[in-house]
């Protein structure tokens, strides 16, 4: 990575000093989180933006959906993932609906088992038109195929349009976040990468950039061969697919060009459009609160012939690239995802370590599932723990996927629904055990006590509740708890035998 | 590499669902139930909430009459100095001669079709446009392709002016969507757009920028007596 001499280092920068965005999103294999996650956690300023960023969006959905569906809140979080749920145990019938309906409407629709069919689709597409130039609005299943860099290797200049991620591509960076891709980035790296690439003077005013951004955009919509989309719902019984997007990137991208191609994921599936209101009620307000994201843009086919303009080829690829492997029974309802984002920001994990510690396109608790499931559990075998199982993602998502189950089910899967070492059998034996009569607990509290009190390490602090001094090490499987952190030395008396005293000198029982 | 065919691709999907073909009932999806979904009931006052809900998106909103309606539109175009604009409406006959007449360039869209036509787009100041409908529940415009509806009046322009009928408010998105769902693929057009207030990013450090790549203003005239 290039940057100017003098310039302090950015927060992406900090993170792995020798990657370029590619590197970011597919590490080597196995994946190792740890590198990265301390990066992450010794980088202060990527600890403000995305600690203050994600908590703000996070009582901003809050809020919204309050405000909005009140009581019924959870109530139309079941309806959505019942309909998701529903179209994928029938995705076969209403991708087959879709086809016959898309086509009827004089889209060609194209079949991609994985990234590499679907990116050589694209190509060809590309090169029959002799393209030149593609702009493209976001889509995270063009991140999972690595598009952008092999339609830039047979020599088509494809510019991301969305604010953050074209920010991100001229910086060679990668997103960190669902919905606001460069939430790890500040101002003033922006205003370098500007400086640098695009010979503009610097300013890191953030309505400047984006004036700069607009204008070298604006052109390049004009000058492009073909535009290229994600797609958020493709609807079956239209043929329709719909973006949404609030610049308004994706409306040019698939109305300026002269040939729109959409790469979609088949998980993206709604029956009707009677069901379409029901996600674009609860996708904005998921990820950032407002009632509904600023353009919907539902297409029906190519321009028609009536109208004035619009693309005259229309091209969707439905892409696998090991989503059936999700359907199975087991996994079918990670499928449900909307990729709103409202898991990443409600969750305390990802917003200590970052989006680019999940070592994958997708980060945060979804990424934490849907990773190991697509990229093997062997290769990310530290996903499934990066949670701790509080629950909040649970509570955010739209269409209520039970995150914490599924990442409860991985690491049993890790661990072949046995603990591997000796002294951790021993100690779980014991503890359930110990769990078994109020009295054997309450023994079991009392030997722990005696046990880490044998290993404080001293005084430390002059807080004088925390003077008891501190255990450094403890042996077994709590050996993580005092990885990274020293415990409290417990007090010679306990919480119960303090009560009862108390108690009985105020004169009870 | 051989490549796959629908009838490939769907056996992949065969598989994980437990069968060896597509099921040949029609599966019965869950209604919308709209004690859980509907924000907007049919006899709530909908003018007064699509004024209300458009006006908190960042649009500016004009409560007019069919008799103020180009007085007060050709006095916005003064307030902003514009020049140069054009006009895409089903009837656009009355509205271009209220333009032309308060001295603004009209230009003619029509005259250039498809890419050309959206390129020419790319200079103009403003322009105006009718709605298909209205949403109530969000204060949004929804804006259809058609002969007589170029795409980039809505979204090239940095200046939308949208006028909107009371009549052609709807109360909630559910009815909208209800309401164009009988249709047939082909008769679809291509292109329909909802739209909910002037073009917004924050993707630079949380900060709220309005104008990014579509229009950075927005202003509805809501004829009160249509
Ligand atoms: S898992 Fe749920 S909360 Fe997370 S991005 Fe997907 S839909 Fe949103």
């Amino acid at each position: 990575m290039s940057s100017a001499p003098g310039s302090q280092t950015t927060a992406s920068e900090s993170v792995e000093l020798t990657m370029d965005g590619h590197d970011i999103l597919f590490p080597k294999l196995p994946y190792d989180m740890k590198q990265r996650v301390q990066g992450a956690t010794n980088n202060a300023e990527l600890q403000e933006f995305v600690n203050s960023a994600t908590r703000m969006r996070d009582q901003m959905r809050i809020n919204g959906c309050k405000d909005a569906f009140g009581d019924n809140y959870d109530k139309i979080r079941a309806l959505a993932g019942d309909i998701k749920q529903h179209t994928l145990d029938n995705l076969d019938y209403y991708i087959e609906q879709f086809i016959d309906n898309a086509t009827a409407a004089g889209t060609n629709v194209h079949y991609a088992a994985d990234a590499e069919e679907a990116n050589a689709i694209c190509k060809e597409i590309c090169q029959k038109h002799n393209a030149k130039l593609v702009v493209k609005s976001k889509s995270m299943v063009t991140e999972e195929t690595n598009l952008v860099h092999e339609l830039e290797a047979i020599g088509v200049e494809t510019i991301e349009t969305d604010l953050g991620e074209y920010i991100l591509q001229l910086d060679h960076d990668a997103p960190s976040h669902l919905v606001t891709p460069m939430i790890h980035k500040n101002r003033a790296s922006v205003g370098r990468a500007f400086a640098r690439e695009l010979g503009v003077e610097y300013t890191d005013d953030p309505g400047e950039l984006t004036k700069i951004a607009r204008r070298v955009l604006r052109d390049k919509y004009r000058q492009a061969d073909i535009g290229m989309s994600g797609g958020n719902f493709m609807i079956a019984d239209s043929g329709s697919v719909c973006i949404c997007t609030n610049e308004g990137n994706g409306r040019l991208c698939t109305s300026v060009p002269p040939v729109h191609i959409a790469y979609i994921g088949i998980e993206k599936m709604i029956p009707s459009r009677k069901h379409l209101p029901v996600f674009l009620k609860l996708l904005s307000r998921s990820a950032i609160g407002s009632p509904i994201t600023v353009y919907n843009h539902i297409m029906t086919g190519p321009k028609r012939n009536a109208e004035p303009d619009g693309p005259q080829e229309q091209h969707i690829i439905l892409i696998d690239n090991g989503r059936t492997e999700v359907l199975k029974p087991e996994t079918r309802e990670m499928l449900r995802c909307i990729r709103c984002g409202a898991c990443l920001n409600s969750c305390p994990v990802y917003r200590k370590v970052g989006g680019h510690s999940y070592g994958s396109v997708y980060p945060g608790p979804i990424g934490a599932l849907l990773t190991p499931v697509f990229k093997g559990l062997a290769n990310y075998k530290d996903l499934p723990y990066a949670s701790s199982l509080c629950g909040a993602c649970y509570e955010a998502c739209p269409v209520k996927i039970n995150i914490p189950k599924y990442l409860i089910q991985l690491r049993s899967d890790l661990i072949g629904g046995k603990h591997d070492k000796f002294t951790d059998r021993v100690f779980f034996k014991l503890w359930s055990f110990s769990l078994k009569k109020a009295w054997m607990y309450r023994l079991a509290g009392k030997m722990a006590g005696v046990f880490l009190r044998l290993r404080n390490k001293g005084v430390k602090n002059k807080n004088p509740y925390l003077n008891r001094g501190w255990v450094e090490k403890v042996p077994g499987p709590a050996a993580g708890w005092t990885e990274k952190r020293d415990l409290v030395t417990p007090p010679t008396k306990d919480f119960r035998s303090w009560w009862d005293e108390h108690q009985k000198s105020k004169g009870g029982k | 590499m051989t490549r796959s065919t629908r009838e490939s691709f769907l056996s992949r999907l065969h598989k994980p669902l437990g069968r060896t073909s597509t099921i040949t009932n029609v599966p019965t999806p869950p209604e919308v139930d709209e004690s859980i979904a509907r924000l907007v009931q049919p006899d709530d006052d909908l003018f007064a909430v699509f004024c209300e809900k458009a006006a908190a998106t960042g649009m500016k909103v004009h409560q007019v009459t069919g008799d103020s309606l180009y007085e007060t539109i050709t006095a916005r175009l003064r307030e902003e100095n514009v020049r140069k604009l054009s006009v895409s409406m089903n009837d656009p006959m009355a509205t271009e001669s209220a333009i032309k007449s308060a001295g603004f360039e009209l230009h003619d869209w029509k005259a250039v079709p498809g890419k050309d036509g959206l390129d020419a787009q790319f200079d103009l100041d403003a322009g105006i446009t009718d709605v298909h409908n209205a949403i109530a529940e969000t204060g949004s415009l929804i804006c259809q392709s058609g002969s007589s509806h170029t795409r980039g009046m809505s979204l090239i322009v940095p200046w939308h002016l949208a006028i909107v009928k009371k009549s052609q408010i709807m109360p909630d998105l559910i009815d909208f969507w209800n309401d164009r769902s009988s249709l047939s693929p082909d008769q679809m057009p291509a292109s329909i757009a909802i739209i909910t207030g002037p073009s917004k990013t924050a993707d630079i450090e949380g900060v709220l920028i309005t104008g990014v790549h579509g229009p950075a203003m927005v202003d509805v005239f809501v004829v009160e007596d249509q």
